[in-house]
């Protein structure tokens, strides 16, 4: 309870505490997604993929170690199988959220920075030709551990950013109808049968990673990179994957510093 | 060290890749993969294997002895065709871009029972249409009431206003020959309105893993009363062999509900909820997934049996007669 209480308070602390620096990133993502879920088909679908992410991070006032971030992305996909004779749609919105605990300058322009988020998924996958399984909510919640690596550099005058990010989520829950269940007899004849399960890297690995480089322009820095989604899980003995890879362009910039927001 | 190893191995075990099963686009590999989706996703081997003596491990070896290198797209299609006829189920198909592979003998094999021509006499042309209901008066002041298909949407404003109708009549006959189904919401919709209290009308399970007897405990599932208008008078349900699926339910859950009696053939069945799924040559597959039992945990996948039996009367349909629609008269009409 002692325990509780003590997160908690520094947890509304570091909240209150007020922010010495903040950096706002949205990137655009281009690239291909892997689906693939047994409940729709026992085939891999592949295709297009697009993302909207938004990212903000903040160095807090009183804790100059640790910054607070949020991350927010939509994506979604169209993909088809092997032989084109059916789709899928795919859509998701993903939330995260945490600390960082960050070492600065551990070698001349090098940072390195661990972490948690708690972060939480709402999505969908959509079969256009499946009769009563066309479609799987991807619902879910997580604690995540995230490692940062950032290398600031010099070039012709310039000085780049590159930044590695991986997100690994450790524990979490999901929900998922059983093998054979249908959204019908969960939703419309309300049978509830551990629909939503507990899930660890023994059935759900998962790795989410970012490389990206920014070049300041002005005031602000244009962003490129690259960035792997690779996301699984097998439940109630069915098998769905996620991998995505895509190229991301988009902008950041720093704001100003903010007291006790 | 060893410790170390067993450690690293139990961990590479428990959070390996989720990759798909590789089935090739072959003859061999599509057949395979067909036989699978079969053996792990179908709801009913158990049971027909226990009526029809179905061994789906005999069927494999069977049809895969009939496979050649050289066989056409159209000869293998033929050969899955005859391996999920062993199946002997309706809501099981298999669909090329030219074709549709289905076993109908669950009705092709009966007398049809019923007459379209005929139906349309008793309907005439002042007939009224609720949506997918079709309804009128006849002339001994009986309801007549035609649903073809529970894939046409009926709204309880449809049902109520209908009924509201048809309320001075002596009673109700509910057509249903020759309706194969469609939205189990319809079924449930229409038969709402002719209970006054929350009835059991069956039970439903559905697949936990990929063993033939993985099974979920069966859930009960009750049919709640209409809040819009309910009948309160007798009502007859006309069924035939072309009862199928959600048709099927509707008679299931009829016979459960007061004051109503079936009356016609056995109807055709298909008591499992179909799924889909598909081969790595992109053909599709549609299999029962999840079947559904009556209140009395008897399983309905081929068909119930009615609670009069009677067979549509053939010299009679000349002199423009539907010995169905006659004996329901003459049920309705007593006191």
């Amino acid at each position: 309870m002692r325990l509780r209480l003590s997160i908690i308070l520094i947890l509304s602390l570091a909240c209150l505490s007020g922010y010495a620096q903040s950096e706002r990133t949205t990137l655009f993502g281009f690239g291909r997604a892997n689906q693939y879920d047994t409940y729709l088909s026992p085939l891999e679908y592949a295709g297009p993929q697009f993302s909207l992410s938004n990212r903000t991070v903040r160095d807090l006032a009183r804790q100059p170690h640790v910054s607070f971030e949020t991350l927010t992305q939509i994506e979604y996909s169209y993909t088809k199988n092997a032989t084109g004779s059916a789709h899928e749609h795919g859509g998701a919105a993903r939330f995260d959220t945490g600390w960082s605990y960050n070492w600065r300058n551990l070698a001349p322009g090098l940072s390195l920075s661990a972490g948690g988020l708690v972060g939480a998924d709402f999505g969908f996958l959509y079969n256009t030709r499946n009769s009563n399984n066309p479609a799987q909510a991807r619902v879910g919640a997580r604690l995540s551990a995230t490692v940062e690596g950032t290398y600031r550099l010099r070039i012709k005058k310039r000085h780049l950013t590159l930044d590695y990010k991986a997100t690994m989520p450790l524990l979490g829950c999901m929900f998922s109808p059983q093998y054979g269940q249908s959204y019908y007899n969960i939703f419309s004849q309300g049978n509830y049968d551990h629909n939503i399960l507990a899930t660890h890297p023994g059935n759900a690995l998962s790795l989410r990673q970012r490389l990206t480089v920014s070049i300041p322009v002005k005031k602000q820095a244009v962003t490129v990179g690259y960035a792997s989604d690779l996301l699984q899980s097998k439940p109630h003995s069915l098998r769905q994957h996620q991998y995505s890879r895509y190229l991301l362009v988009g902008w950041s910039f720093d704001k100003p510093r903010k007291k006790n927001e | 060290m060893k410790r170390l190893l067993y450690l690293i191995y139990i961990l590479a075990a428990v959070t390996s890749c989720v990759d798909e099963e590789n089935f090739s686009n072959t003859a061999e590999g599509n057949f395979e993969a067909l036989w699978s989706i079969i053996d792990e996703r179908y709801c009913f081997l158990d049971y027909k294997a226990e009526t029809i003596g179905l061994d789906w491990d005999e069927v494999h070896a069977r049809y895969r002895a009939r496979l050649g290198n050289k066989m056409t797209s159209e000869q293998l299609f033929e050969v899955m065709t005859n391996m999920l006829s062993e199946l002997q189920d309706g809501h099981v198909n298999l669909y090329s871009a030219g074709n549709v592979a289905r076993y109908w003998s669950w009705f092709e094999d009966y007398p049809k029972n019923w007459d379209a021509e005929l139906r349309a006499a008793y309907l005439g042309t002042d007939y009224r249409l609720a949506s997918g209901l079709t309804y009128k008066i006849l002339d001994d002041n009986t309801g007549y009431v035609v649903y073809e298909s529970f894939s046409s949407a009926i709204g309880e404003g449809n049902i109520s206003d209908m009924l509201y109708y048809l309320r001075t009549t002596n009673g109700l006959i509910i057509d249903v020959r020759g309706n194969t189904g469609g939205e189990l919401t319809y079924a449930e919709r229409l038969a709402s309105h002719f209970t006054n209290e929350r009835v059991l009308v069956g039970y439903t399970t559905y697949k936990t893993g990929t063993g033939h007897s993985d099974f979920a405990t069966p859930q009960e599932e009750w049919l709640e009363p209409s809040e819009g208008v309910r009948w309160q008078k007798p009502v007859v349900v006309l069924t035939n062999r072309e009862c199928y699926s959600a048709c099927n339910i509707f008679v299931r859950d009829m016979m459960e509900c007061p004051n109503v009696t079936v009356l016609g053939d056995q109807t055709g069945g298909g008591g499992g909820m179909p799924f889909t799924s598909e081969l790595p040559n992109g053909w599709a597959v549609r299999f029962s997934a999840s079947p559904s039992f009556d209140a009395r945990m008897n399983q309905i996948e081929f068909g119930i049996l009615p609670d009069i039996s009677c067979s549509l009367d053939s010299v009679a349909a000349l002199q423009g007669y539907d010995s169905l629609i006659e004996t329901a008269r003459e049920l309705l009409r007593q006191p």
